[in-house]
C-alpha cells in the first residue's frame, strides 16, 4: 500500500500549460476521484503520475519520488489503464494478462510458474477464468474491461490508475466495474485514483473528489462539499441541480431548459 | 531439401546421392557410385546452393517479422527503411565504377549499403522524434520511406550513366543464388547467428510492444531502446542476405504472414522462429523451381518467390481466418 502525494505539479506540453501548480494526496487504500470539464486536465494528471509526461514538481509514493524509480520499478507499483488501451485483437485473455507480468521478467527472460500464478490469480478475481484462451477481439465492451483490468492486477501494482473506467458501458457494467475496483481497493490494498466523468457515481466511489478547472485545482474534498449547484453551473456551464438522497448520496441531476 | 539437391541440370542417381550424402555423415561409411564429376556438382554446386538459399530465406523473413513486430505494421518488409535501396546503390556503384574489381566487391558494397540506408533512415527518423521516447513508427516509416526513394534516385543516375552494366545491374536486382559457394555461408554465418539471436531474443519484448508504446512505458519498457535494437539486428539480416543473394522482394513480408495464418498465433515469440524455419524452406523451394523449370536456363528466384509465393498467399488469405498483428 501507498499513499500518493502530488507536489506543486506543472505540465507544459507545446508551450500551453496543461496543469498547474497542482498539490493533492491521497492516503493509502483511499480512491481519488478526478472531475472537471472536457478538457480540464484530468487525464494529463493521470498520465504525469504514470510517468508518460515530463513535469515540475513531485510525484511521492509513500514520500519517495517515482522519478527516482526504474521504469520496471515504477510498473511494479503503478498499474495505468488508459480509457482506451490497445487490445491486439488476435491476442488472447490469457496472453494479454500475461504481459501484466512484464515488470517482474528480466530484460530476455520469458515468464515463470510464479508468473503464470499471479495473472491466474487476475483473471480469477475479474472472473474471467472461463474465457481465458479467447481472443480479445471476441470479447463484449464489459469484458475487455475486465481483461484490461486483470492485466492490471496481474501488475501486483499499490496503486491503480484508472481513466475513465467506465466509458462506453451501459449503467449497469458501469456499476459493475465500480464495485469490482472497490472491493479490490478495499481487499488487495489499492489507492486508487481514476478520472470519472459521472459526477453523481464519482461522489458515491470515490472518497476523495478533485475538481479540476482549466489545469488549476477548482475544489477539492467529499462529494458534499465539491458538487454544489451554483460550482458546477460556473464550471461546467451547465443546469444542474443537486439533492442528497438516502442510499444515493449527492445526486447531480441536470435540468431541461425551460421552454 | 533432398528434392532440391537430387533436381537440376546435371542428372544425378538418387540413390547414389543419397548414399553419398550419407557417407558424410560421421561414423556412417557408405559406398556411392557416384562419379567424381557428380560428387563435385552434389558437394560444390548444389549443397552450398541450397544451404545458402535456407539461411537466405530465414535471414529475410526474421527480419521481416521482426520488423512487422516493431512497427506494428503487417505491411513491412525486410527491405524497409532504406534497406533494400542502400544495397542496391552499393552494389551498383560497385558495378560501375570499381571495374573488374566491382564483382567481388558487390557483397561488400550491397552489405555496407543496406546497413548504411537503415542507419540514415532511423538517423533522420530520430530527428523528427522527441528525444525520451525515441522515434515513433510512423515517423521511422516515412523516413525509410523518403531515404528509399533518395537512394533509388541515385541508383537510377548511376545506373544511366554506366548503360554498359545494365545488365549486370538488373541481374543483381532481381536476385539470384546461382554462383552460391561454401565460401558466401562462411562470410555471413557470423552476421545470421548475431542477428537472428538477437531478433528471436527480443520475441517477448515484440509481444509486449503490441499493445502500444504507451502502455509498453507503463509496464515497465522502453519502447525506444527495443526498437533501436531490433531494427539493428533486423538491418545485419536483412544485409548479410542481400549481400549473398541480391534483392529478393516478397519473403520477408509473406512468410510471417503465412506463419501467422497456420498457426493462428500472433506471439512473436512463435511467428519469429517459425517464420526462420518457413522461409528458409520456402526459398529453398524456389529456388529448386528457379533452377529446374527453365532448365538449364534459369529464372531470376525473384520472379519465382513473387509467382510461386502470390497465388499460394491468396490460397492461404482465403482458407484460414483473418490474423492481425
Amino acid at each position: 500500500m501507498s499513499a500518493v502525494t502530488i507536489k506543486d505539479l506543472t505540465v507544459r506540453l507545446d508551450d500551453t500549460e496543461i496543469l498547474r501548480n497542482i498539490d493533492c494526496q491521497v492516503a493509502d487504500g483511499g480512491w481519488l476521484g478526478l472531475i472537471g470539464p472536457n478538457g480540464a486536465g484530468k487525464t494529463t494528471l493521470l498520465r504525469a503520475v504514470a510517468g508518460l509526461l515530463p513535469y515540475r514538481g513531485e510525484v511521492l509514493l509513500d514520500g519517495t519520488d517515482t522519478r527516482d524509480l526504474s521504469a520496471h520499478a515504477r510498473a511494479r507499483l503503478i498499474a495505468y489503464v488508459p480509457q482506451e488501451p490497445v487490445l491486439p485483437p488476435d491476442m488472447t485473455v490469457r496472453e494479454y494478462v500475461l504481459l501484466g507480468r512484464t515488470p517482474y521478467l528480466s530484460y530476455l527472460g520469458g515468464p515463470g510458474r510464479t508468473d503464470r500464478a499471479a495473472a491466474a490469480r487476475a483473471m480469477q478475481r475479474l472472473s474471467i477464468e472461463e474465457f481465458t484462451g479467447r481472443r480479445l477481439a471476441s470479447l463484449s465492451g464489459g469484458e475487455r474491461k475486465r481483461a484490461v483490468l486483470a492485466r492490471a492486477l496481474a501488475q501486483e501494482p499499490d496503486i491503480l490508475l484508472l481513466d475513465e473506467p467506465t466509458a462506453s458501458l451501459d449503467i449497469g457494467h458501469q456499476q459493475q466495474v465500480l464495485d469490482l475496483v472497490d472491493e479490490l481497493r478495499q481487499t488487495g490494498g489499492l489507492t486508487v485514483l481514476s478520472t470519472l466523468h459521472d459526477l453523481t457515481t464519482a461522489g458515491q466511489y470515490a472518497g476523495q473528489l478533485v475538481l479540476l478547472h482549466e489545469g488549476r485545482i477548482e475544489a477539492s474534498g467529499t462529494a458534499t462539499t465539491v458538487l454544489t449547484e451554483e460550482r458546477i453551473a460556473r464550471i461546467y456551464a451547465a443546469r444542474v441541480r443537486v439533492r442528497t438522497e438516502a442510499g444515493a448520496g449527492t445526486v447531480v441531476t441536470p435540468v431541461r431548459r425551460s421552454h | 531439401m533432398l528434392v532440391s539437391a537430387l533436381v537440376g541440370a546435371a542428372d544425378l542417381n538418387p540413390l547414389a546421392t543419397v548414399t553419398a550424402l550419407a557417407d558424410r555423415i560421421p561414423f556412417v561409411h557408405l559406398p556411392s557410385s557416384l562419379s567424381a564429376l557428380d560428387r563435385a556438382v552434389l558437394f560444390q554446386i548444389r549443397l552450398p546452393r541450397i544451404v545458402l538459399g535456407a539461411m537466405v530465406g530465414g535471414l529475410l523473413s526474421v527480419a521481416g517479422a521482426g520488423y512487422q513486430g516493431v512497427f506494428r505494421n503487417p505491411l513491412v518488409d525486410s527491405g524497409m527503411l532504406g534497406a533494400s535501396a542502400g544495397a542496391g546503390l552499393g552494389a551498383t556503384i560497385a558495378i560501375a565504377y570499381l571495374g573488374s574489381l566491382g564483382t567481388a566487391a558487390v557483397p561488400v558494397a550491397a552489405f555496407a549499403g543496406s546497413l548504411a540506408g537503415v542507419a540514415i533512415a532511423y538517423l533522420s527518423g530520430a530527428l523528427g522524434g522527441s528525444a525520451a521516447a525515441g522515434p515513433g513508427t510512423a515517423t521511422l516509416l516515412l523516413a525509410g520511406v523518403a531515404v528509399s526513394m533518395f537512394l533509388t534516385a541515385v541508383q537510377t543516375y548511376v545506373q544511366q550513366r554506366a548503360t554498359s552494366d545494365l545488365q549486370q545491374v538488373y541481374s543483381w536486382l532481381l536476385g539470384s543464388l546461382s554462383g552460391a559457394t561454401w565460401q558466401q555461408a562462411l562470410e555471413i554465418l557470423p552476421y545470421s547467428v548475431v542477428s537472428v539471436t538477437l531478433v528471436l531474443l527480443h520475441g517477448r519484448q515484440l509481444d509486449v510492444l503490441s499493445v502500444g508504446d504507451e502502455e509498453a512505458r507503463t509496464l515497465g519498457i522502453h519502447p525506444g531502446r527495443t526498437r533501436l535494437i531490433v531494427v539493428a539486428a533486423c538491418a545485419l539480416a536483412a544485409a548479410g542476405a542481400v549481400a549473398v543473394s541480391g534483392l529478393i522482394g516478397f519473403v520477408g513480408i509473406v512468410v510471417p504472414h503465412i506463419v501467422r495464418r497456420l498457426t493462428s498465433n500472433t506471439s512473436y515469440r512463435v511467428v519469429l522462429p517459425l517464420s526462420l524455419l518457413a522461409g528458409a524452406g520456402f526459398l529453398v523451394l524456389a529456388d529448386t523451381l528457379a533452377r529446374t523449370v527453365l532448365s538449364p536456363a534459369e529464372l531470376p528466384i525473384g520472379v519465382v518467390t513473387a509467382l510461386v509465393g502470390s497465388p499460394f498467399f491468396v490460397w492461404v488469405l482465403r482458407s484460414t481466418r483473418a490474423v492481425r498483428t
